[in-house]
């Protein structure tokens, strides 16, 4: 009798509707339904959540690992610029301190991080940080090509 | 226009590169420095003269900085205390925003931002003196 029920058993979960249709009769709510009630959107679930946490910790990571090294790259530029009179090394401690306050840029927007967005380079996806965004305006340094 | 001249500024950061480079600068801004490594010497400074702005690093290990500001206010409470950040600020309004932090300064930082820091700290400074010598009168 034992074995016999297991097999009905088994044949009842095997025996699945083949035209698709199968919801159960009176709704997923009523019939155990394993999904929690959370909003399941794209943005709003627990995966963008841990995803948030994740590029949050990682940018304060780089944040706080690269401060310290530009801050004295920083200001070593700043006091050469202050003491040097020749115009030839002037000139190129000025775009030393432009790249530099590009960087520290960058540094700042990863601070100030608050949401996770990506934006695709060349088939990967990068993080966006609102410097990225308005970073599509061509450098007036760049050299024409053509 | 300040006179910058006449302000004493107690650096207080545990890292050699970092503060010899805070200090030239801040000399080159016209401030007296006083470069201390450790909490004990800065106390030690604090006691026996008078500052204008003390300029601490936040990643100092082992420092417990409300406890520590709290010292320094009880030292003098007319001096400016400035704190050298890298985190998001976010985290500093939570943790410290009630701390007798007057200033935050973002690293990475240059001569312009330190000028701009020590200007309004001596502002400060000269304000809440101001203040305490009417209250005395």
């Amino acid at each position: 009798m034992e074995t016999r029920s297991k097999i009905n058993n088994q044949q009842k979960l095997w025996d699945r509707p083949k035209d698709g249709n199968r919801t159960a009769p009176e709704g997923r709510g009523k019939s155990g339904d394993r999904r929690c009630g959370a909003d399941r959107r794209s943005g709003y679930g627990k995966n963008e959540d841990h995803l948030l946490r994740g590029t949050l910790a990682a940018s304060a990571s780089i944040v706080f690992q690269f401060s310290r090294p530009f801050t004295i790259i920083l200001g070593y530029v700043d006091l050469l610029l202050n003491k040097s009179k020749e115009k030839h090394t002037k000139n190129k401690l000025a775009i030393i301190k432009e790249q530099l306050e590009i960087i520290s840029e960058i540094l700042s927007d990863f601070r100030e991080l608050d949401d996770f967005k990506t934006k695709n380079f060349d088939g990967v996806e990068i993080l966006a940080t609102k410097n990225m965004m308005e970073e599509e305006a061509p450098n007036k340094l760049d050299r024409k090509l053509t | 226009m300040l006179d910058m001249n006449n302000m004493d500024v107690l650096l207080f950061d545990n890292r050699t590169d970092q503060s010899l480079m805070i200090e030239e600068m801040l000399k080159q801004i016209g401030c007296r420095v006083s470069l201390v490594m450790v909490k004990s010497d800065c106390f030690a400074k604090l006691i026996n003269g008078r500052y204008d702005l003390v300029l601490f690093d936040h990643s100092i290990p082992g420092l417990d900085v409300p406890g520590f500001v709290n010292k320094l206010e009880i030292i003098d409470r007319s001096m400016s205390v400035a704190m050298m950040v890298t985190l998001p600020s976010r985290f500093y309004e939570e943790k410290y925003g009630c701390s007798g932090i007057d200033y935050l300064i973002f690293k990475p930082f240059g001569y312009e931002d330190l000028l701009l820091l020590v200007r309004e700290a001596f502002q400060y400074s000269q304000g809440v003196k101001q203040t305490i010598l009417n209250k005395w009168k």
